[in-house]
């Protein structure tokens, strides 16, 4: 278990922004991380430029922070677009970050699917449902566990280097 | 030594070539694996990078603090803050950024940190270069120790290698030294290996053998030919004494008869002395020839049947004037009945007179020698023994030398050329027999023993010789008529004198035409002729006499005289017709015998009346 400790810079960053929360803001660029560091099966693009979709379930909780984190990355090659998606329908996402308690059961549904997908969420219930990623705050800082079977299964491969700083890996 | 100094600089060179590479090698090694390090360190540490772990960035970087040769690592975000590090103590990460090479004393190398294409850092190790130097280091005390053991190691084999090889050619180069200083050839290298220098002293030493061997050799003949030389010089001294001295008593007594007028008394005694005089020189001639023909061994004998025993005692009678005038007392054991043997009679003569004259002369007044002639076995013994000077032990083996006498002062004291007993021996080795001398020392005599085949036939003609056919009578030539042809008057009164005397018709002509002349006026019994003469030679004068003599049918007993005493002439004038030839000087008895014998062979007819012609010596 890591603790996460936010650097100096990044306060200052997070500092001369008007909103959102410091939380979010170190949630966006995990996000980011998150994708660094898996590899999604060649299948699950177009072509090998196409983009990497990132879906927001709901409401955006980083309030356009993240599309301002992911603006002019690649991952792999591929381009990052931020794309918002309604409650059960992941449909051409790669990346689903549900926010907060705001799973419904048909996005339960959607997690347990086998589609080449990485669900980020930060419920318990969407945990259980087989999320790949859990973003929770732990004594105040942000950590995230991981949930290496529910990505094997998906086709999706975490590095190594990520599993040795999650909090927990089952 | 100094063979070791290009050696030693290409080992030098070796050594700096080598580390060279090495240094170049290792420092090239040192980069790619602190670049290696750098991959490692960007990969590990990556997540912990991004997600900003700085524990796991600690647990990392603690992995490395086990290598030694790292000074630094320094692990910069994306916006080149300081994320993590791991320094050795006085090291910072300050400056290592920028860096990215090598100094002296580290390799910097800077690798981004990667992860799905993204560059989340930069991680910079220094790797410091200690170890390499340390390698270095101990590469250079292990060349240099090489070096010096290597060093070490090629002196000690030159070392040994002197004592093998250098020091035998030293010692044969000290004994060449030694021998062309001191000319010592008897000095030897010593052969102490057995390789080629030892090979080299053996040969050497060979070679000084030989060089030894060849010394000797020429020493020993350099003494010979002194030796010879002397006896030359000695014998040429004997003849010219030998010569002079005859010719001064006949040119005094000649020089007495022309100036001085005296009675028939005198003129007798210088007559006399002339004769005997120019016989003793005529001998020495004779001598020398034979002496001659022994050299070239030419000295021939013609063998017939002869009388030992007679030849013997007419050399006692030849000698004994001699032996009385010495108040010598001689002894005779010498049998009078024939002892025939097959040789040459009148050199068998020669060898009984040489021997007793040789008596006779080394025995002082009122001494005595025996002469004994008996058969012992196949052979007939001569024997002549002296009471004389004797022979010397030393001196005995060299008596029969040609040349050779016991000293100069011999011949002086006793005149003679000392050739006699040469000749003896070599007369005596033609007839198959041998002779010795032996002597019980100086002053006690010696004694001369001549051993001889005898002739074992059954029954033998009368043997011809010299003593038995001219007995006492003064006219042995009466009623022969005899031309006589010599370009050389003198010679030719003395020829006419001579036989005249003898009671020959003598006829005497200067050349070979008058000869002719003379001839078919009136034909000779015998013709005597010269051969060289100006005109017409003897050859061709006698070529027309028997020309002549085959229409008349007379048959002319033809005597050449001549001074060419050799095997050579003799044998041309046999093969010219030739019945005899008489050499010049000649002897009135020899040429009186050589007449009647010559007479006697070609006119058988005439022989009867021959024979027994009385010829006596003093009435020539």
């Amino acid at each position: 278990m890591r603790a996460i400790v936010l650097t100096a810079l990044y306060a200052v960053s997070l500092a001369v922004s008007p909103r959102p929360s410091l939380e979010y803001e170190v949630k966006a660029a995990f996000v980011l991380n998150f994708i660094t560091f898996t590899e999604w099966p060649a299948t699950a693009f177009e072509s090998p430029a196409s983009p990497l979709r990132i879906c927001l379930v709901g409401p955006d909780p980083f309030d356009g922070l993240l599309a301002t984190t992911v603006q002019g990355e690649s991952v792999a090659g591929h381009a990052l677009v931020i794309e918002h998606a309604e409650h059960g329908s992941f449909r051409g996402c790669h990346v689903v970050f549900v926010p907060g308690a705001t799973a419904t059961a048909s996005d339960l549904e959607q997690v347990a699917s086998i589609a080449p997908v990485l669900t980020i969420g930060e419920s318990d219930n969407l945990w259980r449902a087989g999320a790949a990623i859990r973003l929770t705050l732990d004594g105040g800082k942000v950590r995230f566990d991981i949930n290496q079977h529910a990505a094997a299964v998906r086709g999706l491969r975490f590095s190594p280097r990520l599993l040795t700083v999650a909090r927990q890996v089952k | 030594m100094l063979g070791l100094v290009p050696a030693l600089c290409t080992l030098v060179v070796v050594i700096v070539a080598s580390v060279t590479v090495t240094s170049f090698t290792a420092r090239r090694n040192t980069t790619r694996d602190i670049d290696a390090q750098a991959a490692i360190v960007g990969e590990s540490i990556s997540a912990a990078l991004a997600f900003r772990d700085e524990d796991s960035a600690r647990t990392t970087l603690r992995q490395l603090e086990a290598r030694p040769n790292i000074d630094a690592v320094c692990v910069f975000d994306a916006g080149g803050g300081l994320f993590a590090s791991y320094v050795l103590p006085g090291r910072t990460c300050g400056s290592t950024l920028a860096e990215n090479g090598l100094t002296a004393k580290e390799v910097v190398v800077a690798r981004p940190v990667n992860a799905g294409g993204r560059q989340l850092g930069t991680v910079v190790i220094a790797g410091n270069l200690s170890l390499f130097y340390q390698w270095i280091r101990i590469q250079a005390f292990i060349f240099i120790g090489a070096l010096i053991a290597g060093t070490a190691l090629a002196l000690a084999l030159t070392q040994l290698m002197q004592r093998a090889i250098s020091k035998p050619v030293l010692d044969l180069a000290t004994t060449a030294d030694h021998l062309t200083t001191r000319r010592d050839y008897s000095l030897r290298a010593m052969k102490t290996t057995d390789d080629e220098v030892g090979r080299l002293a053996q040969s050497f030493n060979a070679m000084l053998d030989e060089i030894e061997h060849q010394n000797d050799a020429l020493t020993v003949e350099i003494a010979e030919r002194k030796r010879a030389e002397y006896l030359k010089d000695q014998f040429l001294a004997a003849v010219s004494h030998e010569l002079r001295t005859p010719l001064n008593a006949i040119l005094g007594w000649l020089q007495i008869l022309k100036t001085t007028e005296g009675g028939p008394e005198r003129l007798a005694r210088a007559l006399e002395s002339i004769e005997r005089n120019a016989r003793s020189q005529t001998r020495v001639i004779e001598d020398l020839l034979d002496v001659s023909r022994m050299t070239t061994g030419k000295l021939q004998v013609r063998m017939s049947v002869v009388d030992l025993c007679a030849i013997v005692t007419s050399a006692i009678e030849s000698a004994r004037p001699m032996i009385t005038a010495k108040f010598i007392h001689l002894e005779l054991d010498v049998p009078q009945e024939p002892c025939l043997i097959s040789g040459d009679g009148d050199r068998l003569q020669q060898v009984a007179s040489n021997l007793l004259s040789n008596a006779v002369k080394f025995t002082p007044a009122d001494g005595s020698v025996t002469v004994a002639l008996s058969t012992v076995g196949p052979d007939y013994v001569l024997s002549v023994s002296d009471t004389g000077v004797g022979i010397s032990r030393e001196f005995l083996p060299f008596v029969f030398d040609r040349f050779r006498q016991a000293d100069g002062s011999m011949t002086r004291q006793y005149g003679g050329l000392g050739l006699g007993l040469a000749i003896v021996k070599e007369v005596t080795a033609l007839h198959n027999g041998t002779v010795t001398a032996k002597s019980p020392g100086e002053g006690h005599g010696s004694t001369f023993t001549v051993r001889l085949p005898q002739l074992m036939v059954a029954s033998q003609p009368a043997p011809f010789g010299p003593a038995t056919t001219l007995r006492a009578g003064a006219q042995p030539l009466s009623g022969i008529r005899i031309l006589v042809v010599d370009d050389d008057v003198d010679g030719l009164e003395i020829v006419k004198t001579v036989l005249s005397a003898s009671g020959a018709d003598v006829r005497t002509v200067p050349s070979g035409r008058e000869a002719i002349a003379a001839w078919t006026d009136r034909p000779s019994d015998a013709l005597l002729c010269d051969l060289a003469m100006p005109d017409m030679d003897g050859f061709q004068v006698l070529s027309l006499v028997r020309d002549l003599d085959a229409g008349s049918g007379h048959r002319t007993a033809a005597i050449a005289l001549t001074a060419f005493a050799t095997d050579e002439y003799r044998e041309r004038c046999r093969s010219a017709g030739f019945d005899a030839q008489v050499g010049k000087p000649f002897d009135t008895y020899e040429l009186t015998v050589a007449i009647l014998a010559t007479l006697a062979r070609v006119q058988p007819g005439r022989s009867q009346a021959l024979v027994g012609r009385p010829v006596n010596e003093e009435a020539l």
